[in-house]
């Protein structure tokens, strides 16, 4: 089995603006949910979420590609640019070899939103099409492959909440597989309007900043941002001499079979990605020190995803540090999996658990060592990430210290 | 060098603007066509006012009625799609036969019809329908097919523009290669809807284009060809390891050998220029695979969609493609049967495999009069297929942002 590396990291996101400032604010124990200003949220339920400050497009971008391009299309650029010099590939990769593969949900649908407003109320008779190229959320790859000169195969996932946990995955694959050198994997998300009135139909937001298995805890905290890595064999790192944050050794992915939303009540799905990702790592569940849970804060999510770390893990479940970023930077659907799979990269590299930063009274019916306050110091072998998705759709990767 | 899994196609299962198998396949080898009045897209007296929608389908027939009852249409689409391709691979998928079974759906746009009337009410009235929202994320379909059939394998959705079909696909090859799975179904879906009509049509993509004249029609490869006519549908192919199929005795449409990509340079949201760049990865990476111009009897299923733009790069690309075999080898495109959409590679997809098992090709029934400046050979309405039938079917896609995709499927 080909050893695959992380020889790069970059992210924006609610937390912070770069991967080094990322790792610190997490041992910090800082959260970044708050009212939100990107799109007005009178008269919802929920009126708060984890916004990236500055949206502002690299000052490098082609005036005409600044106009049009997305929120997310500019975060995911700005965490390519920066995994890209942290891998510092030089010549050593040739163009054609490398690959993109980034997960989202909603795209461009911020500034599609703005556009069919104007047309509904009459401010303007056509479509702004110039705003709405970049509406499709496959936008994204293709702006990074053709600004960053990422010439090899060009893939965009959209599984929901799993969607670049699986671009990981998917990344990893190509890898091993020979396709490509090295891939350039991630995923992005803006906040918008749309998914924010539709989690807030469906009593899924809470009221104050979300608290992932927290006793009391009432809903899920919308978040946006990107993450991006940049993976390659250990071979290749090594030869080239670049420095590996961590390994991707695995990835595990499943279908409830269920139902659109709701999780299968005893977390079947999870338990059977949870399983694959073991079973393809060759790993045993003792062999895993951290799991960085999905832990949406949502009475039902949390629940079974603890039920399934209890029945895939057995009395190894006690002995493992689970905890859920969530808390930090929201819920950022689409990105989700690759921020938290930043997160976790940090954790094995650095040696420490983050924490989750707003739990206050740990539920015990979950069963878990849950990490809160401001992390713990541990030197961390193997871990998790969790990510599931609307469609019912279960994805876990297993990550390693290089 | 990259691992080579041998993955085949036993199963195929359409919802198309010229209906579902076995009259799709009979139609588009005639060259007939779906196109008609465009319908609920508020298309106003003057052209562009044809669409090419899907017909007889009745998603009743194929997916249960609790179960349909909260599936939006493109769901349906696909669901009933995937049913049908279970038939016909006599997939039995009973006793636990689908726990390890996935689905890699593709589709540019998803449920946009729904995700444009929850936009409306959120103008109008502020507050989204909790009802529809869960149906708007981009893989509610895949969802839903896995539900409906009892799918617990991967589940993965695609978005890659005009090749969303392709890239869904060429990912689930990937998968049995990698040994996700042993069985995939794949393919994808896309539907028409208001919002894309608007914007189609503004930005002038649509036959007659930016009421420059012309009639409206669509005619890939066309001197006069003048935009593209939008369409909707869906195709889902069984995929599944060679040995796997062997051992049930399935019966085999074709080899999917696997497939190729080159980035041609191109702006992020346009078709690149004729003659962007010389297909030399395309050509490195099929060699790889085992194909090489002129060493048999092909045929190409271009993305060609009738726009000026696309059908000249496609033009020029594959005769460089296929040189020096560019004037014996058949080139054929779907697109002036069922319009163009995000994952009308899905039905390329199926049609490339159709025409390996059966020797015809897709006619380009439209076709009066062949861009003089395209150099290959077009399989005109009245073309005659090959007596030995075809050993490759090349799928050949650029979407706009310049990712060009080549899927290989080959006699098995």
């Amino acid at each position: 089995m080909t050893r695959v590396v992380v020889t790069g990291v970059g992210t924006v996101n609610p937390l912070a603006r770069s991967a080094p400032a990322f790792a610190e604010a997490l041992r910090a124990g800082s959260c970044a949910i708050a009212p939100l200003t990107v799109f007005d949220t009178t008269g919802f339920r929920s009126r708060i979420g984890a916004e990236v400050p500055d949206a502002t497009p690299p000052a490098t971008l082609p005036g005409p590609l600044r106009r049009r391009i997305s929120r997310a299309d500019v975060f995911a650029l700005r965490a390519a640019i920066e995994a890209l010099a942290d891998a510092d590939l030089g010549r050593t990769v040739a163009p054609e070899r490398l690959g993109i593969v980034l997960g989202g949900t909603t795209g461009g649908m911020l500034r599609a939103e703005a556009c069919l407003r104007e047309r509904m109320t009459g401010a303007r008779r056509r479509y702004r099409h110039s705003a709405l190229v970049a509406t499709p959320v496959s936008a994204s790859a293709d702006l990074l492959a053709t600004v960053l000169g990422l010439a090899g195969p060009r893939l965009t996932l959209s599984t929901a909440c799993s969607s670049s946990a699986n671009a990981l995955g998917v990344a990893l694959d190509w890898i091993r597989l020979g396709y490509a050198d090295a891939v350039v994997a991630g995923g992005t998300e803006s906040l918008c309007a749309t998914v924010f009135a539709g989690f807030n139909s469906l009593h899924a937001l809470s009221r104050t900043p979300c608290r992932p298995f927290d006793r009391r805890r009432d809903g899920l905290s919308l978040g946006e941002g990107a993450a991006i890595v940049v993976l390659e064999s250990a071979e290749r790192a090594a030869r080239r001499g670049a420095r590996s944050h961590a390994e991707v050794r695995a990835y595990g992915t499943s279908a409830d079979a269920h139902h659109l939303t709701a999780p299968h009540p005893d977390g079947a799905g999870a338990v059977l990605a949870m399983r694959r990702a073991l079973a393809q790592a060759r790993l045993e569940p003792e062999d895993v020190d951290y799991i960085n849970a999905h832990g949406t804060g949502t009475p039902l999510n949390d629940a079974v995803e603890s039920v399934a770390i209890t029945a895939v893990f057995g009395a190894a479940a006690r002995r493992l540090a689970v905890s859920s970023t969530k808390a930090a930077v929201g819920h950022t659907l689409g990105a989700a999996g690759a921020i938290e799979a930043v997160a976790t990269i940090v954790a094995l590299r650095d040696g420490f658990v983050p924490s989750t930063v707003t739990l206050e009274e740990p539920d015990e019916a979950c069963g878990l060592d849950l990490v809160r306050g401001q992390g713990r110091p541990a030197r961390l072998r193997w871990a998790l990430s969790n990510s599931y998705g609307f469609g019912g759709n279960n994805t876990t990767l297993v990550l390693g210290r290089a | 060098m990259p691992e080579r899994a041998s993955v085949v196609v036993t199963g195929i299962g359409v919802v198309s603007p010229l209906g579902s198998m076995p009259a799709f396949w009979e139609r588009l080898t005639r060259g007939a066509d779906g196109l008609g009045p465009l319908e609920g897209c508020d298309a106003g007296p003057a052209p562009p006012r044809l669409g090419a929608h899907v017909r007889e389908w009745d998603p009743r027939a194929h997916v249960p009625a609790a179960l349909l009852r909260r599936m939006d249409r493109l769901s349906r689409m696909i669901v009933s799609a995937c049913r049908m391709a279970v038939a016909d691979a006599a997939l039995d998928l009973a006793g636990g036969g689908a726990a390890e079974i996935g689905i890699v759906v593709g589709t540019a746009y998803g449920n946009v019809s729904e995700s444009e009337q929850i936009i409306r009410g959120l103008v109008t009235k502020g507050r989204a329908n909790p009802l529809t929202f869960p149906n708007t994320v981009l893989n509610a379909h895949a969802g839903y097919a896995a539900m409906d059939l009892g799918l617990k394998g991967p589940n993965l959705t695609v978005a890659r523009g005009e090749a969303s079909g392709e890239g869904a696909v060429a990912l689930a090859h990937d998968m049995i290669a990698a040994g996700q799975a042993d069985v995939l179904l794949t393919g994808g879906g896309d539907e028409i809807a208001p919002i894309l009509f608007h914007v189609f049509k503004d930005l002038g993509l649509l036959s007659p284009a930016g009421g420059r004249g012309g009639r409206e029609w669509s005619s890939p490869f066309d001197r006069d060809r003048n935009g593209f006519v939008m369409g909707e549908g869906a195709a889902i192919l069984v995929l599944e390891r060679r040995e796997h199929a062997r051992v049930r005795g399935a019966r085999v449409y074709a080899e999917l050998a696997g497939y190729a990509t080159q980035s041609v340079p191109a702006s992020p949201h346009d078709w690149p220029a004729p003659g962007a760049a010389a297909p030399d990865e395309l050509v490195r990476q099929l060699a790889a695979l085992g194909w090489h111009a002129g060493r048999g009897t092909d045929l190409v299923i271009s993305g060609a969609n009738s726009t000026p733009r696309l059908d000249a790069f496609e033009a020029a690309h594959l005769a460089a493609l296929l040189a020096p075999a560019a004037g014996r080898t058949l080139v054929t495109s779907i697109k002036g049967s069922v319009g163009e959409f995000g994952a009308a590679g899905a039905l390329a997809a199926a049609a490339g495999a159709l025409a390996i098992h059966t020797g015809e090709p897709p006619r380009l029934g439209a076709l009066r009069a062949p861009d003089p400046t395209c150099d290959l050979r077009l399989a005109t309405p009245d073309c005659i297929a090959p007596a030995g039938g075809f050993d490759h079917a090349l799928v050949s896609i650029t979407p706009r942002g310049g990712g060009c995709l080549t899927l290989l499927l080959r006699c098995p």
